[in-house]
């Protein structure tokens, strides 16, 4: 199975460097693209950056929470990981023990 | 709340032995189940902490990655990089397996196909050292990624089997096992009453018929 990514220009750049070919560079139609990519039954891994992400978080929710495979894979981009929003899979912790989970660096 | 009985048990006997083996079941299907979900939980916990120092080490190493491939689009510009980028070997398919914790399936990639060393394919004069940086960083991460993604599938599969496992519990716990409860203490109280008739009505015939019995004499 092939691994593919959704993300911006500069991101593409650096994981095309890594090897991976099946890049998609979205402007305004992330969730088509996604949509597309996810139907394909020969990609395994999506990596999606986290920007991308937030816009079409409804759509990528909904998928996750009916299919395994392929994984999606949230990166942070070239401006650093955001703390602002909140992840899926601290949803998932969440959801299933019934508590918020954080850990504090000493 | 009211207690409930299980509708439509009859206060016999044969009922009575029936709901005591229900309960003997459910009880010992109850401490099963529990003991799943703890042991799950650990499980979580465990996988969650995983991908704590995954992500930390992948946010930062990806940083790391980004400012040289900045660099390289600095002293090369942004076009140069990118055509360059396009000359790099494919690394390859990967193979998601399944494989399972505890009965839970979880996804696995099996990353054996995956090349570890892509060289580059672009020459050294249009390039510079800054380029190879990025590739090398961007290279090393790959591995790292992967194992970020099967770990997320794992939470993913974890979490919806303990969602499903403290459901069963639950239900066990709240609902059906105080229903067997109130049925067998139901049917225990009847059937002490109707002892309690017979016997009082033994005596009273007992009394009756000695009764008759002096009347005759």
């Amino acid at each position: 199975m092939k691994i593919a990514g959704i993300c911006d220009r500069d991101t593409a750049v650096g994981l095309r460097l890594a090897g991976i070919q099946e890049l998609c560079i979205p402007d305004n139609n992330a969730a088509h693209i996604f949509k597309e990519l996810s139907q394909r039954n020969d990609v395994g891994v999506i990596f999606i950056t986290e920007t991308i992400a937030d816009k079409i978080s409804r759509e990528l929710n909904d998928f996750r929470l009916r299919h395994d495979i392929p994984i999606v894979v949230e990166i942070p981009d070239k401006s650093g990981h955001r703390t602002d929003r909140r992840s899926y899979v601290s949803y998932l912790i969440k959801k299933a023990v019934g508590i918020d989970i954080e850990r504090r660096e000493k | 709340m009211v207690e409930q009985i299980i509708e439509g048990v009859n206060p016999t006997r044969m009922e009575l032995l029936e709901i005591r083996k229900k309960i003997e079941l459910a009880e010992k299907g109850h401490k099963l189940l529990e003991e799943k979900r703890d042991a799950l939980v650990e499980k979580f916990f465990n996988i969650i902490n995983k991908h704590h120092s995954l992500t930390k080490e992948i946010n930062q190493e990806l940083q790391e990655a980004f400012t040289s491939l900045i660099q390289a689009q600095m002293i090369l510009g942004e076009k140069q990089v990118e055509e360059a980028s396009h000359m790099i070997e494919d690394i390859g398919e990967i193979q998601i397996q399944e494989d399972n914790i505890m009965g839970v399936k979880i996804p696995k990639i099996n990353k054996e196909n995956i090349k570890k060393n892509t060289k580059p394919l672009y020459g050294f004069l249009e390039t510079c050292a800054k380029l190879d940086d990025a590739h090398k960083k961007f290279n090393e991460l790959l591995p790292k990624l992967l194992h970020l993604a099967e770990v997320e599938g794992d939470i993913k599969s974890l979490s919806t089997e303990i969602e499903k496992t403290k459901r069963r519990v639950n239900v066990l716990e709240n609902n059906l096992l105080p229903k067997l409860h109130a049925t067998q203490r139901y049917i225990e109280m009847q059937l002490d009453e109707r002892e309690r008739e017979d016997f009082f009505r033994r005596k009273r015939i007992k009394a009756i018929m000695e009764a008759k019995k002096e009347s005759i004499a």
